[in-house]
C-alpha cells in the first residue's frame, strides 16, 4: 500500500524540528523510518508533516567523554553501533545486540533513537539501556530534560517523550563489569530478552551490584530485583548457586503479557533460562579478564 | 471480547431504570466515548469514539440504536462504526440489566466488543490489553456514578 | 494539496534530477516512473529483500524508503550492476552455482553480496549467512545460494596468491 500524502520537511537544527512538528504534534519526526514509514504505508498511522532529521548534524556521534560515560547520539544507525570501535571495545554485548537487529537493510537506515521512540515492547535495545541504566535526552520547546532508561515506557507502544520532543542522546555510564544479554533468536517466539550488567570491586571477583532487566514480557523492561540484591557483594564464584536460589522467586514477580505464543509460566521459565545462560557468560568473562 | 461486570448499588431497580435508559448518562462513563447526542429518545443516538495507543489513533463515529427494552430489568444497546484513517471497525454490544438485591438491586453490564481491520489484526494483543483497561474504568466509573458498594 | 520536491540523484551513475511528491516510495520511482524494473516489490514490509538497492553502496529496503531519501544521494539498482553484455562475476557464480529457480529474488540477493562483498571481500561463512539473513528465497533452499557466495569469497584469495 502506500502512505497517504503528507508534507515534507527537512530541518537543519534541532529548533527548527522541534518548531516544524508543530504545537499540536501534528508532526512526526523520523530519521531511518523502518517502523514509521510501514506503518504509513500500511495507513494504521497518519501524519500531516514528515520531519525529516537526517539534515541536522552531530546526532549520530559515539564517543567516551571525560566523565567516562559513553555517548551515543540518537540518530546512530544500528550498523554503526555494531561496528563501532569504542562500543566494542566497551559493551560489546551492545554491539552484539545492534549486529542482530532484524535485517542488513534495517540495520542500515534504522535508528538506536527511532527505535527507543517506538515503544516497541519486543525491541532490544531498552532492556539493554535499561540495565546499563542509561540517560535518555529530550530536547523540547520548553528545554532539555533527562528521562532514565527505565521510566521511558509510559504503555505498550507509548514513551513519556512528548511529540515535539526529541531525543537527541542516549548516555551511560561506561561498564566495570561484563554486560550480558540474550534473546530467542529474531523470529523464534515468544519474544524473550534478558539484560544483565555487572559493575565489579577492584579485584575483578567481586561483583559492586548487578542489574537485570528482562523484556518483551510487559509493556516495558522489567528488574529482576531478587536476583540484583542477591548479586550485591558476592564473589563471582557464589553467582550460580545464588541465582539458582532465588529464580523462582524472582520469576515469579514478573508481569507478563500471555499471547498465542506463549503463558506466562513458559514465558518466565524462557527468561529464568537466558538469564542463566547471560550469568554463565558473565562468569567466564569475568574469570578471564 | 466479552466483559462483564456486576455491582450493587443502594437504590431499587425501578429507581435505576431511568438510569439505564440514559444512553448519554452510561455512554459518557465509557473510556473515549465523546460528544453523544440523541438522535430520537431511547431509540438512536450518535457518538464519537476515540482511542490513542502510542502514534495509533482511531475516532470512530458510533450510530448507536438502542435495540431492545424489557421494562423494567433490561435495556439492549448496539454501537457500530468505522475509522475513516485507517479502516478500523467496531461493534458493540452492551446488555445492561438490573435485578432486585435485598433492599437494593445488582446493576450487571455485558459486553461484547468486536474490532476489524488492519490495525485490529496487527495488534489484537495490544488492543485487547486496551479494552481490559478501559472496561476496568469504565466499571469504577459506574459504580462512582451509581453509588455501588 | 499534494507536497511535491524536487530530488537530484545519481542512478546507476547517471544523475536524474526529478520532481516527485513527498509521500512518493523509491521502489516506484525506480520501477514505474524511471522503467527499471528489476528491483522487485515482494512482501512490502522490508522483510524479504526482493526490493534491495544500494543507497552510497549500504543496502536498503526500496519498498519502505521515499524518494525524498535519495536526494543528494547515490542509488544502484540490479540494472546498475549489470555489465551491458553478459554477467557480473557475482552473477555467473550464482548461475554457475544453481543459485536461482524463478529469479524473482535474485537481483535483491546479488545487490547484498555486492554490498556484502565490498565490505568485506572474503567474508566467512558465518558473516555471508548473517549479512544474508534478510533475503529470503522461496525455490532454492538456500544451499546454492550459499555456494555461489563462497565461491566468491575464495575467489579473489586464489587471484591473491597468484
Amino acid at each position: 500500500m502506500l502512505p497517504s500524502p503528507f508534507a515534507f520537511e527537512r530541518p537543519s537544527t534541532i529548533a527548527g524540528a522541534v518548531r516544524a512538528v508543530g504545537k499540536s504534534g501534528d508532526g512526526m519526526f523520523y530519521s531511518g523510518g523502518t517502523e514509521l514509514l510501514l506503518a504509513l504505508k500500511m495507513r494504521v498511522i497518519h501524519t500531516d508533516r514528515l520531519i525529516d532529521i537526517k539534515g541536522i548534524k552531530g546526532l549520530d556521534r559515539i564517543a567516551l567523554n571525560d566523565a567516562n560515560d559513553i555517548e551515543l547520539g540518537a540518530r546512530c544507525t544500528h550498523n554503526k553501533i555494531a561496528n563501532d570501535p569504542v562500543i566494542r571495545a566497551h559493551v560489546p554485548a551492545l554491539s552484539s545486540l545492534c549486529a542482530n537487529v532484524a535485517n542488513i537493510r534495517i540495520r542500515s537506515v534504522g535508528t538506536i533513537g527511532g527505535n527507543l521512540c517506538f515503544g516497541e515492547p519486543h525491541a532490544d535495545p531498552l532492556t539493554m539501556l535499561a540495565a546499563l541504566d542509561a540517560r535518555l535526552v529530550l530536547i523540547g520547546p520548553s528545554g532539555t530534560r533527562v528521562v532514565h532508561a527505565d521510566d521511558f515506557i509510559r504503555s505498550e507502544l507509548e514513551t513519556v517523550r512528548e511529540p515535539d520532543e526529541l531525543l537527541t542522546v542516549i548516555a551511560f555510564s561506561r561498564p566495570t563489569g561484563p554486560v550480558t544479554y540474550r534473546r530467542f533468536k529474531h523470529g523464534e517466539r515468544p519474544s524473550v530478552n534478558v539484560a544483565m550488567a555487572w559493575s565489579l570491586g577492584p579485584s575483578g571477583r567481586t561483583i559492586r551490584s548487578a542489574r537485570v532487566r528482562v523484556g518483551a514480557l510487559g509493556s516495558r523492561p522489567q528488574p529482576l530485583k531478587a536476583i540484583e540484591d542477591v548479586l550485591q557483594g558476592i564473589s563471582v564464584a557464589e553467582v550460580r548457586p545464588a541465582i539458582e536460589a532465588v529464580l523462582p522467586t524472582a520469576l515469579g514477580e514478573l508481569e507478563v503479557n500471555e499471547d498465542r505464543h506463549g503463558g506466562a509460566e513458559y514465558k518466565r521459565h524462557l527468561a529464568g533460562v537466558l538469564l542463566l545462560r547471560n550469568a554463565d557468560e558473565a562468569i567466564a568473562a569475568a574469570g578471564s579478564a | 471480547m466479552e466483559f462483564n461486570m456486576s455491582m450493587v448499588v443502594p437504590a431499587t431497580p425501578a429507581e435505576l431504570w431511568s438510569t439505564l435508559l440514559d444512553v448519554p448518562r452510561i455512554s459518557g462513563c465509557i473510556p473515549g466515548c465523546e460528544n453523544v447526542e440523541e438522535i430520537e429518545r431511547l431509540a438512536t443516538y450518535k457518538a464519537t469514539v476515540k482511542q490513542k495507543i502510542g502514534p495509533f489513533k482511531v475516532e470512530v463515529p458510533a450510530d448507536i440504536i438502542v435495540e431492545s427494552i424489557t421494562e423494567p430489568s433490561h435495556v439492549r444497546t448496539r454501537a457500530t462504526g468505522r475509522d475513516k484513517i485507517t479502516g478500523t471497525r467496531l461493534a458493540v454490544v452492551l446488555d445492561v440489566t438490573v435485578t432486585p438485591e435485598g433492599a437494593g438491586s445488582t446493576f450487571a453490564v455485558d459486553a461484547k466488543v468486536d474490532v476489524q481491520g488492519r490495525l485490529a489484526t496487527m495488534g489484537f494483543g495490544v488492543i485487547k490489553r486496551r479494552v481490559d483497561q478501559n472496561f476496568e474504568e469504565f466499571e469504577k466509573r459506574l459504580k462512582e456514578m451509581l453509588g455501588a458498594t | 494539496m499534494t507536497h511535491v520536491l524536487p530530488i537530484s540523484f545519481s542512478l546507476n551513475g547517471q544523475a536524474i534530477a526529478i520532481d516527485v511528491p513527498a509521500h512518493t516510495l523509491l521502489i516506484d520511482l525506480i520501477r514505474d516512473r524511471l522503467g527499471l524494473k528489476g528491483t522487485k516489490r515482494s512482501c512490502d514490509m522490508e522483510v524479504c529483500g526482493a526490493c534491495t538497492v544500494l543507497l552510497d553502496g549500504e543496502p536498503i529496503s526500496s519498498c519502505t524508503t521515499l524518494a525524498v531519501d535519495v536526494d543528494q544521494r547515490e542509488v544502484t539498482t540490479i540494472e546498475g550492476v549489470t555489465p551491458p553484455e553478459g554477467l557480473s562475476r557475482i552473477q555467473k557464480a550464482f548461475v554457475l552455482h544453481g543459485g536461482l529457480q524463478c529469479g524473482f529474488c535474485t537481483p535483491g540477493f546479488i545487490m547484498a553480496v555486492t554490498a556484502l562483498l565490498k565490505a568485506t571481500p572474503h567474508p566467512t561463512d558465518e558473516e555471508i549467512r548473517h549479512y544474508l539473513h534478510g533475503n529470503l528465497c522461496r525455490c532454492t533452499g538456500y544451499t546454492k545460494i550459499l555456494e555461489a557466495v563462497r565461491s566468491l569469497a575464495a575467489e579473489q584469495v586464489s587471484e591473491d596468491a597468484a
